[in-house]
């Protein structure tokens, strides 16, 4: 069984934020398939860093706008 | 992660399976079916004489051009019917493939050690066609089965 990971995230929020972009957008402007948003948005797919900085930069935010990893500041 | 805002409308329709992933649920279907029906074909031929004089190769030459055949339409049929047009595959998907394969492949290790054990006790050739064969379909379908978990569930790379 894959764990679940702890990495959280704000995608939706940011779509819904910046126009209401849809999953279909997003996945075309990063390259990828829309299957792969909705696996990140739910957290059932962790991105390369590559590709989660071309997330970031999609909605111009950094990274950790996008991206965060509970435990650190909590 | 979850948010209490409405997720833009075009969110809402129905997400097609990806290319590769409706290939992998016909691998994981073809194949088998193809094993079985040889193994159909052939097991009761082994009730009624020695394992040397059953005829086997012609039998798992059909099952295996049916697979092939197989796999090659449903690729096409696959990309003709796509809701999406899309038939390319992004990172994710190459990841989960990589995923599957190291799974089916380290089967078909295990699979040809035991077919070099059967070869050093001599066995019949149709013991070590017949075991080869039968690691390979259990080794893909496996993997398939493997990329299918990892599309449905959660995969981390």
């Amino acid at each position: 069984m894959v764990k679940p990971t702890r990495v959280t995230n704000r995608i939706r929020v940011l779509r819904v934020e910046h126009g209401e972009m849809t999953q279909a957008e997003l996945a075309e402007r990063v390259g990828v398939t829309r299957q792969t948003v909705i696996a990140i948005e739910q957290g059932r797919y962790s991105p390369s860093l590559e590709m989660a900085f071309q997330i970031a930069r999609v909605f111009k935010v950094p990274l950790d706008d996008v991206f965060q990893y509970p435990g650190d500041t909590d | 992660m979850t948010s209490c805002k409405p997720v833009p409308a075009d969110d809402d329709d129905r997400v097609p399976t990806t290319f590769e992933e409706r290939n992998t649920w016909w691998m994981a279907i073809l194949v088998p079916v193809t094993t079985l029906a040889y193994f159909a074909v052939v097991i009761p031929r082994l009730w009624s004489r020695p394992a040397a004089e059953v005829a086997w190769v012609t039998p798992m030459l059909w099952a295996i051009g049916a697979t092939f055949v197989g796999t090659i339409l449903g690729s096409i049929v696959s990309a003709m019917f796509a809701r999406d047009g899309h038939t390319e595959s992004d990172v994710r998907d190459k990841q989960i493939v990589r995923h599957g394969d190291g799974i089916a492949q380290a089967v078909m290790g295990f699979g040809a050690a035991a077919v070099l054990v059967l070869a050093m006790v001599r066995a019949d050739q149709f013991w070590i066609g017949n075991v080869l064969f039968l690691i390979g379909a259990v080794g893909t379908t496996w993997g398939a089965i493997a990329k299918i978990r990892a599309y449905r569930g959660a995969f981390h790379g």
